[in-house]
């Protein structure tokens, strides 16, 4: 187990150095001078100079780069072009709501994605099942954007069971995350259900079932424990999606989140802010899928004496 | 793909589209695909309105006899825009997708023929990619340059095309390893040649799966930055950016709104179950995503 561990310790380290050289370089490229962008249509000079100078951007790549290294490391994003605020305490404001609108969103995701999967799988064909998979297929290729709107129209403006817009207590929660939660939910019913029907047919449950267990038991204990260890990867993996639905579903719901800070700081273009959300948004995907993968390994033995 | 059957039995096509005509849920992806490539192509024939004019008087007008699917702020007939508005998803979905299919074929096939060094680096750097949530990396790309179209065609071909060198790769490593390209090697076939005549037609299959969700993908990925105001600028008829515009005006004209995301969403389903239904009928074993992004 500890060779696993150390192994795919060993691979995440390079993916990591590559995400934050990725980012930089992403910066860096940009066409213009993010200085006059700063300073707006007028400006002199020597201000110009003197804030090129501040900010080191008259030093070659190679020392930028050093130094927003070096500065990574001591927890140092920069300052925002706007506001002036270091980068990190801005995001550090605005990630936990991300979290919490993630974690709503997984919630709903688990529960109705494998509720309506497993009950598909018990009678595959039946009128319920067909229904909920023309229904999921519909939420994984209906856009994200769209979604939030159409409920907004109907439980927020119609129906006006929550609100539309906003940041506050548990009504506010609910509509952004169904957004942002719907086509995860569909794809995990899919899913689900597919391996219950795959793992229906592996012998252990023809054991069971001459066993003479009760079909209850059957059905929780070997076929749902077995389906689980495809699904808990795809709830990790899926973990991406949610970061990305974000920008989407903060923009429509006005929640205050990493997402729409990412927005804004494009539509300002204040570049440390941009930076600083891409590069922890990333970090934190990749150490979400890293930890996926070592809960994989330990979930499923055979993985890691496959190595 | 012919509908000519040739002779018995005949090749992996002719097999692949027997059993696609089998699949009801194909041949539906198939008529939306179908449907949305002549609407695109002759939108001039099908659109009852210019996508462009302004009609002021004819502002917010819901769908009626004369507009069916109403008319926006400005006055322009929505279908006609939707119509107008497949060319776009379309020219993005293929023309995003072809990059990211020359780009991971390329890379895929390198890494995997060559193997050693060259391969620990191509991979190494798609695992760097796969790090980036994949709209967040598009909108990062988006905020450097320009939005504009065409900027958006090469920033979601660029962030996808890791994803296509994998399932390239894949393919490269199990088809080097049979006799036929042993024979040639053996016979001192030149790299290039082998690997165009004998190793890239034996990949195909998986790829032109994975293409065809790329296309779902990348039209899914045009219209959420659309919606964002990163991608089509305006008055292009893009239907992401319909819905953006429209999104003002949920209280008082839902339709703005309605109506280009119900035409994302068929063209993606369509997509979607179409690559479905191919992955099952060229090979139901085969290991490849199930969704766009």
């Amino acid at each position: 187990m500890l060779t696993f561990i150390i192994k795919r310790t060993l691979l995440f380290i390079p993916v990591v150095w590559g995400v934050i050289t990725l980012t930089f370089i992403l910066m860096f490229v940009v066409p213009g001078d993010p200085v006059l962008s700063m300073v707006g249509e007028r400006y002199d000079e020597a201000t110009v100079e003197q804030l090129r100078e501040e900010l080191h951007l008259d030093e070659p790549m190679y020392m930028q780069y050093g130094r927003f290294f070096w500065n990574l490391l001591h927890g140092d994003l920069g300052h925002s072009y706007i506001t002036n605020r270091p980068v990190l305490d801005t995001i550090l404001d605005k990630f936990p709501k991300t979290m919490l609108l993630a974690g709503a969103a997984m919630l709903v995701s688990v529960i109705l994605g494998l509720s309506v999967g497993i009950v598909s799988s018990l009678k595959p064909y039946s009128w319920f099942d067909k229904g909920s998979m023309v229904i999921a297929l519909g939420g994984i290729s209906a856009p994200v954007f769209w979604v939030g709107l159409m409920l907004v129209l109907i439980f927020g403006i119609q129906l006006r069971w929550f609100p539309s817009s906003g940041y506050g207590g548990l009504a506010f929660l609910v509509l952004p995350a169904i957004t942002l939660g719907t086509r995860s939910s569909a794809f995990l019913a899919r899913v689900t259900r597919a391996t219950m029907l795959e793992v229906k047919s592996k012998d252990f449950m023809r054991t069971a079932k001459a066993k003479g267990l009760p079909k209850w038991i059957i059905i929780l204990k070997h076929q749902f424990v077995n389906t689980l260890i495809p699904v808990i990867t795809i709830i990790g993996v899926d973990f991406g999606s949610y970061l990305s639905g974000a920008v989407l579903t903060e923009s429509i719901f006005g929640w205050p989140g990493i997402g729409r800070l990412a927005l804004d700081s494009i539509l300002k273009r204040d570049f440390p802010m941009i930076q600083g959300t891409v590069l922890v948004t990333a970090l934190v995907f990749i150490t979400v899928n890293f930890l996926v993968d070592l809960l994989y390994g330990v979930v499923d033995p055979r993985i890691r004496y496959d190595e | 793909m012919s509908k000519t059957p040739e002779k018995s039995g005949g090749g992996l096509w002719q097999e692949t589209w027997k059993r696609l005509k089998r699949d009801q849920a194909a041949m539906f992806g198939l008529v939306i695909i179908g449907i949305l490539v002549t609407v695109g192509m002759l939108a001039p024939l099908f659109a009852p309105y210019d996508p462009f004019q302004v009609e002021l008087n004819d502002r917010l007008i819901g769908p009626s006899l004369e507009h069916w699917l109403g008319t926006d702020h400005f006055g322009r007939d929505i279908l006609s825009r939707i119509i107008y508005g497949a060319r776009i998803s379309l020219e993005v979905g293929i023309i995003a997708s072809s990059i990211s299919l020359m780009l991971g074929m390329l890379f895929g096939t390198v890494a995997g023929y060559y193997g050693g060094w060259i391969d620990n680096i191509i991979m190494r750097f798609t695992d760097i990619m796969f790090g980036f949530p994949a709209l967040l990396f598009l909108i990062g790309i988006m905020a450097a340059f320009e939005p504009n179209l065409t900027t958006v065609f090469f920033a979601i071909g660029f962030v996808s095309w890791p994803r296509m060198a994998r399932i390239m790769r894949g393919q490269v490593l199990s088809v080097k390893e049979n006799d036929y390209v042993m024979a040639n090697v053996a016979l001192g076939q030149r790299d290039g040649l082998l690997i165009l005549r004998h190793i890239i037609p034996n990949c195909l299959a998986p790829v032109i799966v994975a293409f065809t969700m790329g296309i779902a993908s990348a039209i899914m990925a045009e219209a959420s930055l659309s919606f964002l105001g990163l991608g089509a600028q305006p008055p292009t008829p893009s239907w992401g950016s319909m819905v953006n515009f429209g999104k003002d005006y949920l209280r008082s004209a839902p339709w703005l709104t309605l109506f280009p995301g119900i035409a994302i969403g068929l063209t993606v389903l369509g997509f979607n179950l179409f690559g479905d239904g191919l992955r099952d009928a060229l090979d139901p074993t085969m290991e490849l995503p199930t969704r766009a992004e």
